[in-house]
């Protein structure tokens, strides 16, 4: 008898579904199988005997059934056996147990390699990230809150004007971290909360930005551009925050991303309640910015004028409009 | 135009036949005029019950009456809501019908039903002297027929509609009621009031201009003929406006139209809180009345207002977005609603006149009831100085196109840029 430990192999209980239980390495034989504890895998099964089967070897490995009550099988065979060769990935039910042996030579798969280890958004996932995020988002509020301000400096209201929305975003962050716990039992809470401080600031550049090119081109329309670059703003920070949820490929993620900020567009361009109802007042939208910003030339009177014939085109069109349709 | 003919011999005659007899007391006035004088009253036809109420006089003996076009107003826009009664103070009553109206000058002419035969009054057009004793009957506040005597002071000087001012108590619901002399004639029609004894009236030859025209025989007609009242109006107002020229005044370091004319008077304001961020002059000019049109529109009008601001204890950046929200929140207060006038249209860009570079915008939007004509707002916020602005705001209400865009320009070319 041979009591050297040497690996011989795995054996593999499994459930209904094939999902593996436990394994316990074979390293000496014989390798006693059983409900009994003094056994080398012990079966926690009412159907097994107390020493139900053993595996020994004779020039190939095989198991031996012990004259047991309910009978050792192989795979999903209905007739008893009283020894059973072993060979890698063979399948073997015991009483109500189902086991798997797995030989010492047997190839494993090549391992898979993590997308989200090589993610750079994981790198935001850093307190220091989180917290220079923020204060930029802060800046970013105080300072549009304070060019936009008619009083006198107060730096305690400007601040506390920057408080409701970081709550907002550290709510935002913390929704998503624990939908993130939920579904991939990790928990990137500076990881989103550095995305979300990065949309406030992104946002806030961008309609400045925008105010800017539409004044200097002339006080041409620029919202289209706006509510476009919005959406696809929009469309990268679900694209981040969705990174570093997933265990999915980045390109997998492009879809859903891509339809929300979509979805955004297609929101952005419904009318309105405001649109529709009629105003007696005409509405001055256009951005006034500093001389500076003004780059194009000015047009001559004549232009202007010749230009401006189509605000009276465009009314007399709304006033038959009316006339034809009653 | 025969029966015109007439109409006119009979307001000449009776004229004539008035003039320099004996001078009456209030008594006369009231016991000789009371039959002639009556309530007009339009009638919500739903409810059946008055919706406004004014007064109006017999002009001839087969019942036509003059009232004013405001008190009427209703009828007029809404035909199918509303019908018109008269209502004498003997407690006869009947309908009325529109004949023709004087938009511009506020004065309605219109047909009684059952009025035929009574006494009707006597219009002279010549004024009265200064400071003569006038006579104003009506239906204040729904009281019942009233006299009031006051004191004639002259058409008023800085009005673009000729009226009369009248030192007297004209309330609400005497519009309408004719203003009489001390001969017994009627001089003027009740129209308005400041409050405080300031009276207007319609001078009387007005009256007599809208008598001697045809009546309108359609709605149809009517309307065309309130819309050609009111482009024959803005058309001979802007184009004396335009052909001089403008009178300016110096604001901060530029040139900008001040009271261009004597009918536009023009107030000034700086703001002197200590705490402001940013210095701030305001010069509001407005010519003194407007054309009523309906209770939440009127036309006929034109305003400006220059502001002028320097930045003080403020950045470019803030100062810049103050003049954005300044330039944002806007109010003319044009009143108007979907079935009356369209939404603005607008149109923006910048100018460069002379050595003034500004954005300039211009909204127009047009009258539904009234072909070719529009209201405009048009404004400019000059870009030649990063911390100082001015931000001039023109409106102009009832204008056609010709007229409305030749104003615009030209007051737009006439703000200047004069100190370096």
């Amino acid at each position: 008898m041979d009591s050297t430990v040497k690996f011989l192999g795995v054996l593999e209980i499994m459930d209904r579904a094939g999902h593996v239980q436990s394994r316990t390495r074979v390293e000496h034989l014989p390798f006693r199988i059983g409900r009994a504890l003094d056994n080398d895998l012990i079966l926690d099964d009412p159907y097994a005997c107390a020493h139900h089967a053993q595996i020994s070897a004779d020039e190939q490995l095989q198991l031996i059934d012990c004259d047991s009550l309910n009978g050792s099988f192989q795979g999903d065979e209905h007739s008893r056996r009283a020894q059973i060769m072993l060979g890698s990935g063979l399948e073997l039910r015991l009483g109500h147990t189902l086991l798997r042996f797995r030989g010492i030579g047997e190839q494993i798969a090549a391992t898979v390699p993590d997308p989200l280890a090589r993610s750079r958004w994981l790198s935001l996932d850093r307190l220091a990230w989180a917290l220079t995020a923020m204060l930029a988002g802060v800046l970013a509020i105080t300072t549009g809150n304070l060019i936009g301000s008619g009083q006198p400096i107060r730096m305690g209201a400007l601040l506390g004007s920057a408080v409701p929305p970081m709550i907002v975003l550290a709510l935002w962050a913390l929704s998503w971290s624990v939908v993130n716990r939920v579904v991939a039992h990790r928990f990137h809470y500076f990881g989103h909360l550095t995305i979300g401080a990065c949309a406030v600031v992104a946002g806030t550049l961008l309609e400045s930005f925008s105010a800017y090119v539409g004044f200097a081109l002339g006080g041409a329309a620029v919202g289209g551009l706006t509510t476009v670059t919005g959406a696809l703003l929009i469309s990268v920070v679900i694209f981040g925050h969705l990174r570093l949820i997933s265990r999915g490929r980045a390109r997998a993620l492009l879809l859903p991303s891509a339809l929300i900020g979509v979805g955004f567009l297609a929101l952005s361009f419904l009318p309105s309640a405001a649109d529709e109802r009629f105003s007696s007042e005409p509405k001055f939208t256009a951005s006034l910015k500093p001389p500076f910003a003004a780059l194009r030339e000015g047009r001559t009177s004549t232009v202007f004028y010749e230009d401006a014939a189509s605000v009276w085109d465009a009314a007399d069109a709304e006033a038959a409009e009316k006339e034809g349709n009653p | 135009m025969r029966l015109n003919l007439i109409r006119f011999l009979i307001v000449f005659l009776a004229v004539s036949s008035c003039a320099h007899a004996e001078e009456w007391t209030t008594e006369d006035v009231f016991s000789r005029h009371k039959e002639s004088v009556v309530q007009v009253r339009i009638i919500d036809a739903q409810g059946g019950a008055k919706r406004s109420i004014g007064s109006g006089f017999l002009i001839s003996d087969d019942g036509r009456l003059i009232s004013n076009f405001h008190v009427v107003a209703d009828f007029i826009h809404h035909p199918a809501d509303h019908r018109a009664e008269w209502y004498s103070s003997d407690g006869s009553s009947g309908e009325l019908t529109l004949l023709d109206v004087d938009v511009v000058h506020d004065l309605a002419l219109l047909q009684a039903k059952d009025l035929s035969g009574r006494k009707f009054l006597a219009v002279e057009s010549n004024l009265p002297n200064m400071g003569e004793r006038i006579f104003a009957l009506g239906f204040p506040y729904d009281l019942g027929l009233t006299i009031v005597e006051g004191t004639y002071n002259g058409l008023l000087e800085k009005s673009l509609y000729e009226r009369i001012h009248l030192t007297a108590s004209i309330n609400p619901g005497m519009s309408g009621g004719p203003a009489i002399d001390r001969y017994g004639n009627v001089i003027g029609v009740n129209v308005a009031t400041a409050g405080n004894q300031v009276s207007f009236l319609v001078p009387a030859r007005h009256v007599i201009k809208l008598l001697n025209r045809d009546d309108a025989t359609t709605r149809g007609e009517l309307m065309e003929r309130i819309a050609q009242q009111l482009r024959d109006n803005q058309a001979h107002y802007l184009e004396a406006l335009t052909s001089t020229p403008f009178v300016t005044t110096q604001l901060g370091g530029y040139r900008v139209p001040a009271a261009i004319a004597k009918h536009v008077s023009c107030w000034s304001q700086t703001n002197q809180d200590q705490e402001r961020l940013f210095d701030q002059t305001e010069l509001s000019c407005q010519s003194e009345d407007d054309v009523f049109l309906s209770g939440d529109l009127s036309t006929g009008a034109i305003r400006y207002v220059h502001v002028l601001r320097s930045a003080r204890k403020i950045g470019v950046l803030r100062f810049w977005a103050q003049l954005q929200r300044n330039l944002r929140s806007f109010y003319g207060d044009f009143g108007g609603d979907k079935s009356s006038v369209t939404a603005f249209q607008c149109h923006q860009d910048f100018l460069q006149h002379d050595e003034l570079k500004s954005m300039l915008l211009l909204c127009v939007r047009r009258y539904r009831e009234f072909a070719g004509l529009y209201d405009l707002v048009q404004r400019q916020v000059s870009l030649n100085s990063a911390n100082r602005a001015l931000q001039s705001t023109l409106i102009l209400t009832g204008v056609d196109r010709e007229h409305g865009l030749k104003f615009a320009r030209r007051f737009a070319e006439e703000v200047q840029w004069t100190a370096p």
